[in-house]
């Protein structure tokens, strides 16, 4: 890979300045606040936990496209990166799932 | 093939030309692989967590401790301030400011040994208060998750100072700098996770 070509990769990348940086930190921050005010309020154990879910989900995205540039990325690299991390996230919630109907069969089959 | 191709009477094929080939250099694509692989690792893990946790009717345990939310705040945040620095050095070493890099790159570094620090006082609290490695799934999945994680910081500090050496020597270059940002901003990425799925997500204990 020549010189030119690095150095046109390296600018082609995200390249946060001072304000972006800043305002990152402050999206963050936000998100982390929000996520603890949300963890120790006294709602409903599994609202909580599905608003957990979404503030987490919304600050991975958030990060993956800003902080990690892959907003500036091409376009076939942003719809693999995206592809391999649902399929991880899809393939551990069927698996929880499964498990959790497994355990469920299991105890009305012992408790009939 | 082609002769195969002419024999059989078929035109040999002619493919559009992929305008984004080669828009990425290999070294990032591999640290982009690299990293994907590593998130199917922290998955596995979390995808233990989830099974052991759902089956379980009582997660923790009366008499094990509770985390520190607030105190592992303060660590998350140390580690998002660390991605601020970790992104300003690349910003300056694009810039070819070896000096804001060097600095910048110190500031990530002593970010993450802070985080460090955080982790082994919270880990010698709870072991204190009776949180034991293989004592439940509760003590055991949240050691090793967190542990996994705390390698990455480690490997992490690893790479930073091989880093900065070559920074101060004057021989690291931007992309090098870039690759070790994807690295250690995939920390607090993955860190993000951890917190919000072990740590944040009610225990029901009392």
């Amino acid at each position: 890979v020549s010189a030119d070509a690095q150095a046109s990769d390296s600018s082609a990348g995200h390249r946060l300045t001072g304000r972006g940086t800043i305002v990152m930190l402050v999206v963050l921050a936000f998100l982390t606040a929000l996520e603890v005010m949300v963890a120790m309020s006294h709602g409903p154990s599994v609202l909580v936990t599905l608003a957990l879910f979404v503030l987490a989900i919304v600050q991975a995205a958030y990060f993956l496209l800003v902080a990690m540039g892959l907003g500036h990325e091409t376009r076939i690299m942003k719809r693999w990166v995206a592809l391999l991390l649902c399929i991880g996230v899809f393939y551990s919630l069927v698996l929880i799932n499964e498990s959790v109907w497994r355990s469920q069969f299991w105890r009305v089959l012992r408790g009939g | 093939m082609s002769a195969t191709a002419h024999a059989h009477g078929h035109a040999p094929a002619i493919w559009p030309p992929d305008r984004q080939f080669g828009l990425v250099r290999p070294a990032k694509l591999a640290m982009w692989i690299f990293l994907l692989s590593d998130w199917f690792s922290f998955a596995g893990l979390l995808l233990a967590y989830g099974i052991l946790r759902s089956n379980s009717s009582v997660w923790r345990h009366a008499g094990e401790p509770a985390f520190a939310v607030p105190f592992t705040a303060v660590l998350t945040l140390v580690l998002a301030v660390s991605s601020v620095a970790i992104i300003r050095a690349f910003d300056d070493s694009v810039s070819s400011n070896r000096k804001g890099t060097q600095l910048w790159l110190l500031v990530t570094g002593l970010c993450g040994l802070l985080f460090l620090a955080g982790q082994y006082h919270e880990w010698s609290g709870l072991m204190e208060h009776g949180l034991i490695f293989g004592q439940s799934a509760y003590a055991s999945t949240f050691f090793v998750i967190t542990g996994f994680h705390g390698l990455h910081v480690v490997a992490g500090l690893v790479y930073l100072g091989f880093i900065w050496v070559r920074s101060f020597r004057g021989i690291s270059s931007a992309n090098e700098v870039q690759l070790f940002e994807l690295f250690w901003l995939f920390v607090y990425f993955g860190w993000n996770i951890v917190f919000v799925l072990v740590y944040l997500i009610p225990s029901g204990a009392s």
